[in-house]
């Protein structure tokens, strides 16, 4: 399990973020990236020496600020099953594309057809995995398609964060 | 990248690390990689009684980045070849930048001469 | 990456930049050494022998990581925490 991955089904999600300068953030998870730049709201932020507390609406902070974060024990299950259902879509596509190929097989049994058929095969594909890697970088195509559907959901719900941090915009309290 | 050919020469071996928070560590050089991350095997923290943190420990990993020294055994360094790897590494860093200048100057003229013309 | 794979789901010790000694379960590495520790709890040195500190589940940056200790269960069941006094681990200076 990678590390980013246990944060990106983190979002959503209460978590604890100690940063280098020894000050923690409490709140909830909003939005992360590769870097482990991330967006929280409804903070705490807590001094050093746990002697001060702020409570912020909503901020930002840098990956590389960060020494390490704590979330809650139910994320890592929620990646699990995440992996689990990633690997049984695999697995399915996987069965009928291998099914499809040993139809080919059969079938075609000149050359030309069957090359023919599977380049439109492969054209299909790459339409499909054309379209996910237009609104992100997503390496493997199956598991573009997956992420491209969770993705959705996080849009909305950063369209709605964003919404948040605009209305309460020097919230610092 | 000569000092990871040079640690992986050394795998097998007897070594002590020192960290950066003065805590040595000896053991069997496991493997090593290009930051010179460290695996050791068998592993003794020198001063137990002192720094007991790893007493259940028999195996680590250590990031390149916090070691401050590396105790080598001395009868399995090959000094030789490390001088002349070194000086190999050298001179062909200095063949490389030759030709890096080499091509900006010649860059340069074919600018000034079209600027010329 | 690579090297730390033979230490996933094994119980581990992470000795942090800043001094801390965690152990856990390895969940998870990627190539900066951010590390995924489950179950994990801090062991604290004081001359009042180890206070263990319950954690949960712990994300390490790996500027943070400098040593990831594969640990012995049965060495470790034996350990008196109480008994073993010693100061805490010095931060790292680069």
């Amino acid at each position: 399990m990678l590390p980013l991955s246990l944060l990106r089904t983190g979002q959503g999600h209460q978590i604890m973020v100690e940063l280098k300068n020894g000050e923690t953030y409490n709140g909830l998870l909003v939005n992360c990236d590769n870097w482990m730049n991330i967006n929280l709201k409804n903070v705490i932020r807590t001094s050093k020496d746990s002697d001060k507390f702020w409570k912020i609406q909503s901020c930002y902070i840098r990956g590389n600020t960060i020494k390490y974060i704590s979330v809650p024990d139910e994320i890592i299950d929620l990646v699990a099953e995440e992996e689990q259902t990633l690997r049984t879509t695999y697995q399915q596509r996987g069965d009928s594309n291998r099914g499809r190929g040993r139809g080919e097989g059969f079938g075609g049994r000149g050359r030309g057809d069957a090359s023919g058929r599977g380049r439109g095969d492969n054209s299909f594909r790459g339409g499909r995995g054309g379209g996910n890697s237009g609104d992100s970088s997503s390496a493997s195509r199956g598991r573009g398609e997956y992420r491209g559907s969770s993705r959705g959901g996080r849009g909305d719900f950063r369209g709605s964060s964003r919404g948040g941090r605009g209305a309460n915009n020097n919230s610092t309290a | 990248m000569l000092f990871f050919s040079f640690y992986k020469s050394l795998v097998g071996k007897e070594i002590t690390v020192e960290l950066k928070n003065d805590l040595s560590i000896t053991g069997l050089l496991q493997s090593v990689d290009q930051f010179l991350n460290i695996k050791l095997k068998d592993i003794k923290v020198n001063e137990e009684d002192k720094y007991p943190y790893m007493i259940s420990v028999k195996n680590c990993f250590i990031r390149g980045s916090v070691v401050r020294y590396v105790h080598l055994p001395a009868e399995d360094v090959d000094v030789e070849t490390l001088q002349d790897h070194s000086r190999l590494e050298a001179r062909e860093q200095k063949k490389q930048n030759k030709q890096h200048q080499e091509q900006k100057s010649s860059t340069a003229t074919t600018a000034t001469t079209s600027t010329t013309v | 990456m690579a090297m730390l794979e033979s230490y996933l789901k094994k119980q581990v010790l992470v000795l942090t930049a800043d001094g801390r000694s965690i152990i856990g379960t390895l969940r998870g590495i990627d190539q900066t050494i951010n590390v995924v520790l489950e179950k994990c709890h801090e062991r604290v040195y004081s001359e009042e022998g180890i206070e263990v500190i319950p954690l949960g589940v712990h994300l390490i940056k790996g500027d943070d990581v400098a040593v990831i200790g594969e640990v012995d269960d049965e060495l470790d069941k034996k350990l008196n925490l109480k008994e073993i006094i010693a100061e805490p681990m010095k931060p790292i200076v680069h």
